[in-house]
């Protein structure tokens, strides 16, 4: 479809798929559609069927119930739709429902439909909001291609030129505005806009952003008193408590966050996320039947979720092998490694199996899973990557496997010395093994390391010697082999060496690994796409 | 399940079935559309205002619900004007053509947004649209201005007006829903409840009742003004 087609022909050229469970309702949306404008309308009856067609075949426009009788709901199938691209940036997502509830401003801008419609739908209504909704989706479909890429630059500079062509949507394009700028770690400008949005009315997601700033800043006070003023004037709003309770958590308030969660449950029960957050909580506070309750629930929410859900499983599994019931941990982790054949979910089982192992007695399988994890904690790349086998090594810590811990945490501190977060983390796991020193100077010495080695390498260049300086900077690549800054300065002065040398097989793939590896663990780092950029220019001219 | 939360979710239900009887009624009526109208289509024109004053009910009656147990999820967003009073309008359109009425709408020129809940406005503006439609002799008119209080939206028309008592006692609270004015007494304390949930610094939303007079021309009869601040 061309960008000027005009809306009316849009609405004919699309494909539509009605999800609606009762069959008079079908009867009638489907025929409101068709005088709509619509020519290809097909139904299913449920969330299954739906996903179903949504696999083969993709629509322009989907028109969902929110409530499909038993099985999935239309937020469920609308966030696997998304999940598993079967539709793509420009389809509608209109829901609809027989009333306003709390789901309908809770769910996060990324997994909202593009409108809710309630019922009674009279035709009239329908045209207007799907002539409104085509248009605006393909007005915004570059953001929202862009935004798929991670290309936030370009997101933006579309967003500022819609802003400047005078969109309809301007909250809309406001709000990602705002949210791009917190991607791209501009928060001046982030604050500014929400507080630009704020002086014209009382908007919560302005408050929920205005927040996610003060967090930024440190000001975390600041930051507890809007969303507690958020969740005030907009109960409803959950994002907010969310927010809130991250804060609390933050601040070491635990109780309160226990309570801002569970709140949050009751309002809207249907969130399996919500749900383990607050087991995790309750779990932490040694509210064991709380947090019990809550975890079965997620677990039995996520039957019907294909959004990937490790936390119910894992809380549930330690609250077995602590209540001293390892084997019913591990049927629980075997069920989660079935359902979900992610590398996260298998190496979370695998350290949650360890704990339930060392509780039955075994020790020796348990040291022997704890030594296999160590290697496979440290051989992940994601942007993840840091941060679970940061937890696998807290897991392991409490599983008494101290020698495989410290190996990992070693490992961490070594490759991440520059993220002050994580060291944090590891120093006090550091510290939890008695080994509290031993943080700081592992930090110190992979730092003097790794700036000694690129203080040389540029020495090295300075001196016209970028094949020494290509040495140095291997070597500190083996010891820091996640070090995405040393990667990106040993793919830098390869450049330079090619350039001098000519083409070169071995190095040309080398230099490609490193920014493939430093740019799955910073996909937000221009460096890395630029530094490619230049390699693929420069493989291009003759030689 | 208490008795309140048995009738959130039989209303819940009702509101799908009547959903389908209005989309059936407001379909026939399509197809019955002749010159000067049959007493067929005049007796469908009757059952959809029916149906829809039920919905209307049920929506009150569940968004009351929610809102006394802090459970509705209230939304203030930027609502672009002519949209809203086009969606509106449409609602009303097929009882207003059948009726021979003439609707108006008459937004000031320079407005173009306003930060409320679409939803909630939204109905309390509908119910009092149809309202009007009901009592009007020739016209209805929708208007939205800025006024020192905020936005006005008033619903007016040419008809007998408002009985004395009710202007006089104005909007009910809870306990005080005259039974005499029926769902009417629902419908001005479900407004008022609505405003009042809109608040900017220091105001607070507002409703007000009136007959004749108002400031885009006296079409004589009643008026129903919503501010927001």
């Amino acid at each position: 479809m061309t960008a000027h087609m005009h809306p009316e022909d849009r609405l004919r050229a699309s494909e539509f798929l009605l999800v609606e469970d009762f069959e008079a309702m079908r009867t009638v949306l489907k025929g409101q559609l068709l005088r709509c404008g619509a020519q290809r309308v097909d139904t299913a009856k449920d969330g299954r069927e739906a996903a179903a067609m949504l696999a083969a075949k993709t629509y322009g426009v989907v028109m969902c119930d929110y409530n499909l009788g038993p099985g999935k709901n239309g937020q469920q199938l609308l966030e696997e739709a998304r999940l598993k691209g079967w539709i793509n940036p420009a389809t509608v997502w209109l829901m609809i429902t027989a009333e306003k509830t709390s789901v309908m401003v809770s769910a996060a801008a990324e997994d909202a439909p593009d409108d809710y419609l309630l019922k009674p739908i009279t035709e009239s209504l329908l045209q207007t909001r799907l002539l409104k909704l085509v248009e605006r989706k393909a007005a915004l479909a570059g953001v929202a291609v862009a935004m798929k890429a991670q290309d936030w630059r370009g997101a933006l500079q579309l967003c500022s030129e819609l802003v400047a062509g005078g969109t309809k949507s301007l909250a809309e394009v406001l709000r990602l505005q705002a949210q791009l700028y917190q991607k791209l770690d501009e928060w001046p400008k982030a604050q500014a806009l929400y507080e630009g949005v704020l002086q014209r009315g009382q908007i919560a997601w302005a408050k929920l952003g205005l927040a996610q700033v003060r967090v930024h800043l440190n000001d975390l006070a600041g930051a507890r008193a809007l969303l507690q003023d958020a969740v005030r004037e907009h109960p409803q709003y959950l994002e907010a408590y969310d927010e809130l309770a991250g804060v609390l958590h933050t601040q070491g308030d635990g109780q309160q966050q226990v309570a801002v969660l569970e709140r949050a449950v009751n309002l809207s029960p249907n969130s399996a996320h919500r749900l383990s957050a607050l087991g995790v909580a309750a779990q932490a506070q040694g509210q064991h039947d709380m947090a019990a309750k809550a975890f079965s629930r997620a677990i039995k929410l996520t039957e019907f979720s294909a959004v990937e859900d490790l936390e119910p499983f894992l809380g549930m599994a330690k609250l077995h092998t602590e209540a001293g019931a390892p084997g019913e941990a591990q049927k629980l982790l075997a069920t989660m490694t079935q359902r979900y054949d992610s590398h996260d979910a298998q190496l979370l089982g695998k350290a949650e199996k360890v704990r339930a192992l060392q509780a039955m007695g075994d020790k020796a399988g348990a040291a022997k899973l704890a030594g296999e994890l160590v290697a496979l904690g440290a051989d992940e790349n994601s942007p993840g990557a840091a941060d679970i086998a940061m937890r696998i090594a807290e897991t392991l810590i409490e599983a008494q496997q101290a020698d495989a811990a410290t190996q990992l945490l070693q490992y961490l501190t070594r490759n991440h010395y520059d993220d002050e977060r994580l060291l944090k983390r590891t120093q006090r796991a550091f510290d939890g093994l008695g080994l509290g020193a031993s943080g700081g100077e592992l930090a110190a010495a992979a730092r003097r390391e790794a700036t000694n080695a690129m203080k040389d390498s540029m020495q090295l260049m300075a001196a016209g010697d970028p094949q020494a300086a290509l040495e140095g900077l291997r070597s500190a690549k083996i010891s820091m082999p996640r070090n995405s800054r040393v990667l990106l300065n040993f793919a830098a002065v390869a450049l330079t060496v090619l350039q001098r040398h000519g083409r070169s097989a071995t190095l040309e793939a080398e230099m490609r690994n490193s920014i493939a590896t430093a740019q799955a663990l910073r996909p937000d780092d221009p460096r890395a796409a630029d530094l490619l950029q230049q390699l693929v220019r420069w493989t291009g001219e003759p030689h | 399940m208490d008795i309140s939360t048995f009738v959130a979710a039989a209303s819940h239900d009702m509101k799908n079935s009547v959903s389908v009887i209005a989309a059936y009624l407001e379909d026939a009526l399509a197809k019955m559309a002749t010159e000067p109208p049959s007493p067929a289509a005049l007796s469908t024109a009757q059952a959809l205002y029916e149906t829809q004053r039920v919905n209307g009910n049920l929506v009150q009656l569940m968004a009351i619900f929610k809102i006394e147990e802090g459970m509705y999820p209230f939304e203030p967003a930027e609502v672009a004007l002519d949209e809203f009073a086009n969606e509106l309008l449409g609602r009303v359109r097929p009882l207003v053509a059948l009726k021979g009425l003439d609707l108006q709408c008459d937004i000031q020129a320079d407005m173009t947004d306003w930060i409320f809940d679409h939803d909630l406005i939204g109905s309390v503006v509908m119910q009092s649209l149809f309202n009007a439609v009901r009592y009007a002799s020739h016209t209805v008119r929708l208007s939205m201005r800025v006024t020192e209080q905020g936005l006005a939206i008033e619903v007016a028309d040419d008809g007998q007006g408002f009985p004395g008592f009710m202007l006089e006692q104005g909007f009910p609270s809870r306990q005080g829903i005259d039974t005499r004015t029926g769902s009417t007494g629902l419908g001005l304390y479900f407004s008022r409840l609505a405003a009042g949930l809109h608040r900017r610094g220091e105001r607070t939303g507002y409703t007000r009742l009136a007959n004749g007079g108002g400031s885009g021309g006296d079409l004589g009869g009643g008026r129903f003004i919503i501010e927001l601040p």
